[in-house]
């Protein structure tokens, strides 16, 4: 196996016993993104496939493609994939996946992780890989989203995770994802997609031989690993957590948005990218004609710089529909360009940033009309040490 | 290009109108303005009208004002221009007056900001201005978009929320006796910082109210003046400025560019300097927007405005008297029909008949800046005899 690099990503918020939990502002595909974008921009990789897995998709049948390939401002003829389990579903794209693959596997909500590895350039052999399956599903997605729950994770337990652990799990060591294991050392924040990686980060750094026994819902997948990846490792993340996720204002109604408008927005919006005039002005939102010149600007965006400060900052208090109150919106200004954005503040509370702070710019959901997720880009200001 | 005068101007009070629609405000103000002509007018002496309303509610407001008003055969238009819309509307109407289409023209200015329910339709009304691709997802709220520029103020000139604070002391002691004030009571500094937080820096009573109202206007050209009034009040310059939209891409957000290029048009208009005005109504929506103000009226240097309210400058009794009817701040904020009522004000400061009137007051001016700070109007009144 070839693995260069995995990245294992927390969200800033605090849940029950010292968990951590995604904002009102994160869902499986900007999660997924977070990890993904800290892969490309750390290694550079020349990417032919991205491989997004989670049990807890936000928009299967949606857009969720389109918003990751946009936002990691991939070539257009890079393979995207979309696989929708937990663990072991994770634990078979790696083993599936050639040379150039990125893997995400995000786990939003309470609590929630996320984290991708970078498959290298060298042929992936990973020859030995089991599967298990008895226990019929206690938890089963029907017809529409919400999951039907037997209730019994007990019954789990017993009948499905401990006996996929007992069979699957050979002579060698081994990490158990997706399920907590007295057995097994791993400590992984969630129990879906995302614990496989985590499970892949720990093995990675060990020079023996281990298995991953990746399990959900009684059922579950091994794969050896050989001695010697030597992956590496980059913890992602804010090493201390914001508290707990703000409380959206009780105010009724949601703000109009029109999708119409978030479509026409989309390319720019999701993909951050600005139209370079042929005299120099870069414009952001994209424009049909130059303020500077007014030249007609072409529809092709580059690509803007993600670092910044704020050049101004307010702080709102009064409840606003859907959005949590207090909530900070900056002006940021962007390293190296001229180009200035308007941005919620995201991962820290409402009313901790100042003009000057320095920060990144990082993919959100901004707001939801009629539940469509729009997504655009908020200020991740950098963290105090 | 003729003179035009103001010849007539009235108001009803502001406030929150439950009881009234625009079907009752629109026709009110017309009669206020139409009693207030010195030497009267029948209203078929009216030839045209120039609406300003924001938002509509209570139906076709064009044909409210027309029907209602009973002014069935003159042509109406709506003019809407965000906050700019009151001063925008009698741009229009001087426009033909001037142009010598018309002798006489109605400038009204209405709206009801408290037609639907503060706690969730209001957003409704709201967001039907706003870009909902970029800006008000995020929640780019009035207040917001007017803090971010205040905010940045106060970090590069080192001014505090109590400079602020002083211009809502000023402008609510000055409502007190204004009949047509929404907020007619006073404020301490104290009560002003001890309000609670709307947008940082804009605590509560930094901000102006929702109001209803209306307010109109009758001018008329220099041929016709004498048969209403001997003592017009002469529009002597206007300017409508413009300023990026979008927030991201307003070079200077310690300025409101769009009142500065609005200035400069009717100050050249009126062929005056800054140092001129007498007394102004300026559109302190939040009380940091008036101080930026004064600085793009050209009042006072930039960034240095702040420590002019702390000497009081603009008080009654000041330098340059600002909002002595309160202002948006305490009299209220109509969209549509501030700006109108700003005109009204200003008017009796130049007829010598305001409640806080200003002694020999010759030159007045009043002032917009609305959108998302995008539009600017400025308008430039002369008294005929001092």
């Amino acid at each position: 196996v070839n693995i260069d690099a995995i990245v294992t990503h927390i969200p800033a918020w605090e849940g029950p016993r010292s968990t951590r939990v995604s904002g009102r502002d994160e869902d499986a595909v900007t999660l997924g993104v977070e990890v993904a974008r800290a892969l490309l921009d750390r290694f550079k990789p020349t990417v032919q496939r991205v491989v997004f897995v989670t049990n807890r998709p936000d928009i299967a049948g949606g857009d969720s493609g389109p918003v990751i390939m946009t936002a990691l401002r991939l070539e257009s003829d890079v393979a995207f994939e979309q696989r929708l389990g937990g663990a072991p579903a994770a634990l078979e794209a790696l083993a599936d996946a050639g040379p150039g693959t990125i893997i995400v596997a995000a786990d939003p909500g309470a609590p929630a992780s996320a984290a991708g590895a970078l498959i290298g350039p060298a042929p992936t052999a990973i020859d030995l890989r089991r599967h298990y399956g008895s226990l019929p599903a206690i938890v089963q997605r029907m017809g529409d989203s919400s999951p039907r729950d037997f209730g019994d994770p007990r019954l789990l337990r017993e009948r499905g995770t401990a006996k996929a652990v007992g069979w699957l799990a050979g002579a060698l060591p081994f990490v158990v994802a997706g399920a907590r294991s007295a057995d097994s050392q791993l400590v992984a924040p969630t129990l879906g997609a995302a614990s496989t990686l985590f499970a892949l980060a720990t093995v990675a750094t060990q020079e023996s031989p281990a298995t991953i026994v990746a399990v959900e819902n009684g059922q579950g997948v091994a794969v050896d690993l050989p001695a010697g990846l030597s992956a590496e490792v980059v913890v992602h993340g804010r090493a201390k957590t914001s508290g707990p996720v703000p409380p959206v204002a009780a105010s009724a109604g949601e703000i109009p948005i029109s999708l119409a408008a978030y479509g026409r927005a989309f390319p720019s919006k999701v993909g951050f990218g600005g139209q370079r005039c042929t005299c120099g002005v870069v414009a952001y939102p994209p424009r049909s004609v130059c303020f500077a010149c007014a030249a007609r600007l072409p529809d092709a965006l580059e690509p803007l710089p993600l670092d910044g400060e704020l050049y101004s900052v307010t702080t709102v208090h009064v409840p606003v529909p859907s959005m949590p109150t207090p909530y900070s919106l900056g002006v940021v200004a962007l390293d190296g360009s001229d180009v200035r954005v308007l941005a919620h503040v995201t991962d820290v509370p409402g009313g901790v940033t100042r003009i000057g702070d320095r920060g990144r710019l990082v993919l959100r959901k901004v707001a939801e009309r009629a539940g469509i997720p729009d997504y655009g880009y908020a200020f991740a200001p950098e963290e105090m040490t | 290009m003729r003179e035009v005068a103001v010849v007539g101007a009235g108001m009803i009070p502001f406030g929150e109108l439950f009881h009234l629609g625009m079907k009752e405000m629109i026709p009110d103000a017309v009669a206020a303005a139409i009693k207030s002509v010195d030497k009267g007018i029948e209203r078929s002496e009216i030839e045209a009208a120039w609406l300003g309303q924001f938002q509509t509610s209570d139906g076709f407001s064009a044909g409210i004002l027309s029907d209602y008003g009973a002014l069935p055969n003159i042509p109406v238009t709506r003019i809407e221009n965000a906050c700019a819309t009151g001063n925008d509307a009698l741009r229009n109407a001087v426009h033909a007056v001037g142009g010598g289409y018309v002798d006489v023209a109605l400038v009204v200015g209405a709206d009801k900001t408290r037609e639907s329910s503060t706690t969730a339709t209001f957003w409704e009304w709201m967001g039907l201005g706003r870009d909902s691709a970029w800006d008000f997802p995020v929640g780019l709220v009035s207040p917001a978009s007017f803090a971010l520029h205040v905010a940045r103020y106060l970090h590069e000139t080192g001014a505090t929320r109590e400079h602020l604070a002083r211009v809502a002391v000023k402008n609510h002691a000055n409502a007190v006796s204004n009949p047509y004030a929404h907020f007619r009571f006073a404020v301490t500094l104290q009560q002003v910082l001890d309000a609670p937080m709307v947008a940082d820096p804009f605590g509560l009573l930094d901000c102006c109210p929702q109001s209803d109202g209306a307010a109109a206007l009758i001018i008329a050209s220099r041929d016709v003046v004498d048969r209403y009034t001997d003592r017009p009040v002469w529009i002597r310059g206007f300017g409508l400025g413009f300023d990026r939209v979008m927030h991201g891409t307003k070079a200077d957000l310690a300025a409101f560019p769009a009142t500065r290029r609005a200035a400069a048009k009717a100050y050249a208009m009126a062929g005056i300097e800054p140092a001129d005005v007498d007394v102004a109504e300026l559109h302190d929506c939040f009380t940091g927007v008036e101080i930026l103000s004064y600085e793009d009226l050209g009042f006072f240097e930039p960034l240095t405005a702040w420590k002019k309210v702390e000497i009081g400058a603009t008080q009654l009794d000041g330098q340059i008297p600002v909002n002595p009817s309160g202002g948006l701040k305490a009299k209220g904020h109509p969209p549509g029909a501030t700006g109108v009522a700003q005109c009204v004000e200003i008017v009796e400061q130049l007829r010598g008949e305001a409640v806080n009137q200003i002694d020999g007051a010759r030159w007045g001016l009043t002032h917009n800046v609305g959108g998302p700070t995008a539009v600017s109007a400025v308008t430039i009144f002369e008294a005929e005899h001092v």
